[in-house]
């Protein structure tokens, strides 16, 4: 059992590393596309993906995934043969590959589980059918001798080269043996910025003091740049190989065209394999940052109580030496745990920039389905939120993006007649407020026509023509969010049935987060989503009522008021003043269904807000401030009102407040009410 | 299982009925393989709701924790009693007789049991643990719909131990409450 477990571990492991290798690939993949299009391929751009389905290949094989081996090695055959020059890349290549990309993507997420084995043959033929294996051509003037002690890759690259009309040279070079590896590393690298360094061949004219090389270079400078430049670092002496016969003038098309190697490219292309990884990153599992988070705010309370105790050490003797000492170690204590905190807090947090790129992959894909053309913007990509808030999020903006795509945007015949650009912008951007994100989709085209919704809504069932004329627009929006509703008849394959919106409000919800409409008919529409940084730990205001117990998270709360005079002890009344403002409240022990206390006295009023809706919570007594780490509470269990539940020491454990549904769950029944 | 067994021997109230229960398992392995491989057994773990006997299966069972500290949680069918944190989880409670349909348990007397059936934690009220112990599954008379129907909805079968009858129960339908 025991092998079991750990075997499970380790397979979950290995589904998270093929996760960041298709995500890595998917990077790839979209600037490769990016590439295409604009007709320059970056060989380390292909290289890396050509690693990354290598890697893939072998990772499964281990696990015995052989669904996942076999379609990676397939993708891993094509790149090959891409990489070497041996086919084309075309625009069918590339979406073979992309699709292949995206089915490994399903079979991850689906832990190899549901049975995708023809989609998997079917992706195969297709790679393989999606491309013309060129016959190598041998070019004049160039030995076969020569090129028989270059490797493929290496003879691929030389032959490009020579399209590219650029100059081959073979610098030849000796270290001594002492110090040959320092130096042949420096002179390579420096080579490296002035051409591509195709092959490293080893001279016949090493002895025992001095090692000779032949590095074959293809390059656009000429000899005795080159030549001048391998000076610096040891004597040289260069053949030249081929010269590009117009070395400055206008290129012929090519169809690859090398871009300046980039720095990181030397480490890529080093001859010296190694198994060391160059990232410092350790991969942890959140469940066990949870667990240290727990143990955080337990020593929060433990702190809590030295704290008091100190206090009554104050209060009851004249000063002692240790009763100050102490008073002084509790602040200090007080100071080093909230750096803790902080930097518990600091690790779960991932740019949300992980998010949006997952996306660009995804309009793309949309974008050849529909034949609607979409850019995608984005901003603020450096915004931290915890990393469990990012995944929740993942479907939400993914269903919110595909409505978007299907609704919004409109065609391209559509926008030019509009005088729109031909092409819709999607903008995606996250910035940080107080303790919260706001994320944003933002496009630029029909908006969203609320006569429309009201007229579906009705047509649809889902609410009645009487009810629907007292909506207000903001409310009207909020249509979109019921279960069952779709703005459009047919079935799209994008958006589906409109199933997606409700479940979307749902997991946002579920985040205690907030999402708001904002359209304005033939401009756009604007998604937004207010979300909180983490959910591991939050400011909460502990309230009683009915001799029960509640912590309200602070960052839900607009204001806190007094109620000294009740004029309805019983709280029978559904509007309180506040600030001169008339609300609508209730009291939390109505809520919950509970007879509440008759006692008279003061209340306080918790005033809580969504989008222009307010409501004002009723409770007896105000306790204490306290941070608080927020359990869910079991599935089995869902009341609307609580969102979960928190442990406070020995004080037990209390249930926190939801104070969003609360409101949403009030205003809903009261609207009812009316309603009959 | 193994995990099932650590769990009750790291429990913050280890009562003696744990260490019977923990003992019983160690001593034969106490997995669902050792079930289905040895001689058609069944390993319960009973407990009383007084006057009768009742049962899940050992591998249903996580720890046994005394009675107490709940939280309750409003809106909710009243033999939900509330939660109770374990070790972090927060694990909701059900009081069984009322569940059954048998009567109610007396606040912060007898014992909860707490399960764990897919990824869900219950912990379910009962009057005391009498211990785990090996029965034939020949011997599980099928509970048929003669009986008390509502009964029988939660009774998987019964098993006479020492000459006493034992229901097992059937811990999925417990803790299905949706239609509740």
């Amino acid at each position: 059992m025991a092998n079991r477990d750990a075997k499970k571990e380790r397979l979950k492991e290995f589904l998270a590393e093929a996760e960041d290798i298709l995500n890595s690939m998917g990077k790839g993949l979209l600037k490769l596309g990016k590439g295409v299009k604009a007709g320059i391929i970056d060989p380390a751009v292909l290289n890396g993906i050509f690693r990354s389905a290598h890697t893939l290949k072998g990772m499964s094989g281990v696990f015995d995934f052989t669904e996942m081996t076999s379609l990676s090695h397939a993708l891993e055959d094509t790149l090959d043969l891409l990489r070497m020059g041996r086919i084309a890349l075309t625009d069918d290549v590339l979406d073979c590959i992309m699709a292949t990309h995206e089915l490994l993507l399903r079979i991850v997420a689906s832990r190899g589980e549901s049975d995708l084995a023809s989609e998997i043959e079917t992706a195969k033929i297709n790679l393989s059918r999606s491309y013309q294996i060129r016959k190598p051509k041998i070019e004049a003037g160039i030995g076969r001798e020569f090129l028989s002690v270059l490797t493929e890759y290496e003879e691929h690259r030389f032959r490009e080269n020579l399209r590219e009309s650029r100059n081959i040279f073979m610098v030849n070079v000796g270290f001594p043996i002492t110090n040959f590896d320092k130096s042949y590393v420096t002179l390579i690298e420096l080579l490296k910025t002035e051409s591509e360094v195709i092959a490293t061949l080893p001279s016949s004219r090493t002895n025992h003091q001095m090692l000779f090389f032949d590095i074959l270079a293809g390059t656009s400078r000429d000899r005795n740049f080159i030549l001048a430049l391998a000076g610096k670092v040891t004597e040289a002496d260069i053949r030249v190989i081929s010269e590009g016969s117009r070395p400055e003038g206008p290129r012929e098309p090519a169809a690859l065209e090398l871009i300046k190697p980039s720095k990181d490219r030397l480490r890529q292309d080093s001859p010296h394999e190694t198994l060391r990884r160059s990232s410092n990153s350790v991969r942890v599992n959140i469940g066990k940052l949870d667990n240290i988070m727990n143990i955080v705010s337990e020593l929060f309370i433990l702190k809590t109580n030295i704290a008091a105790l100190s206090e009554d050490l104050k209060n009851q003797s004249v000063l002692s030496t240790s009763g100050i000492e102490l008073s002084r170690i509790e602040k200090l204590l007080d100071r080093k745990l909230l750096e803790l905190r902080d930097s518990v807090l600091d690790v779960r947090m991932v740019p949300i920039g992980q998010l949006f790129s997952r996306y660009e992959t995804f309009t793309n894909k949309l974008s050849r389905e529909t034949g609607k053309e979409i850019r995608m913007v984005t901003h603020g990509e450096e915004t931290e939120i915890d990393k469990l808030i990012i995944e929740e999020l993942a479907d939400p903006l993914m269903h919110i993006i595909r409505n978007v795509v299907d609704h919004g945007i409109e065609a391209s015949s559509v926008r030019e007649a509009l005088g729109k650009a031909r092409a819709g912008t999607i903008t995606l951007s996250a910035y940080q407020k107080g303790n919260r994100v706001i994320v944003e989709v933002k496009d630029d085209g029909a908006g969203i026509d609320d006569d429309f919704i009201r007229e579906k809504a009705v047509e649809k069932g889902i609410v009645s023509r009487d009810y629907v004329k007292r909506l207000s627009r903001q409310e009207t929006l909020e249509l979109l969010f019921m279960p069952g509703f779709s703005t459009r008849d047919e079935v799209s394959e994008i958006s589906g049935r409109g199933v997606g919106m409700d479940v979307v409000k749902e997991n946002i919800t579920r985040l205690s987060g907030i999402i708001d409409i904002d359209t304005v008919k033939g401009k756009g529409t604007r998604f937004i989503l207010t979300i909180p940084i983490t959910l591991a730990i939050m400011q909460a205001l502990i309230i009683e009522d009915s001799r029960e117990r509640y912590a309200v998270p602070l960052s839900a709360v607009l204001e806190v008021v007094e109620i000294r005079q009740p004029d309805d002890p019983a709280g029978l009344s559904n509007e309180i003043t506040v600030n001169g403002r008339s609300i609508p409240s209730v009291r939390l022990s109505r809520f919950f269904g509970k007879e509440s206390l008759q006692s008279a006295g003061t209340r306080y009023g918790i005033v809580v807000g969504l989008a222009e809706h307010r409501l004002c919570i009723i409770v007896e007594c105000l306790v204490e401030e306290l941070d608080v780490v927020v359990k869910p509470l079991s599935r089995l269990l869902k009341v609307s009102g609580i969102a979960g539940a928190t442990d406070i020491g020995d004080k037990g454990t209390i249930l926190v407040l939801d104070v969003t549904g609360i409101l949403e769950q009030t205003l809903k029944e009261r609207k009812s009410f009316v309603r009959v | 299982m193994l995990k099932n067994k650590t769990d009750i021997l790291q429990g913050n109230e280890i009562s003696e009925d744990v260490r019977q229960l923990a003992a019983a398992a160690d001593d034969n392995g106490g997995s669902l393989e050792y079930r289905s491989l040895n001689r058609g057994m069944i390993q319960i773990v009973s407990f009383h709701l007084l006057p009768n006997e009742y049962a899940f299966e050992v591998s249903d069972a996580v720890e046994v924790l005394k009675h107490g500290g709940l939280t309750s949680v409003p809106r909710m069918p009243g033999f939900v009693k509330g939660i109770l944190s374990v070790r972090g989880d927060m694990v909701p409670i059900f009081d069984l007789k009322m569940r059954l349909g048998i009567g109610s348990s007396k606040d912060n007397l007898g014992r909860i049991l707490v399960t764990f059936f897919d990824d869900l934690k219950v912990g379910f009220i009962v009057d005391r643990l009498s211990g785990v112990r090996e029965v034939p599954l020949s011997s599980i008379v099928p509970s048929n719909g003669t009986e008390d129907p509502a009964k029988s909805l939660f009774v998987e079968g019964v098993v006479s131990v020492n000459g006493r009858n034992v229901s097992i129960l059937n811990l999925g339908r417990l803790i299905d409450i949706s239609g509740v």
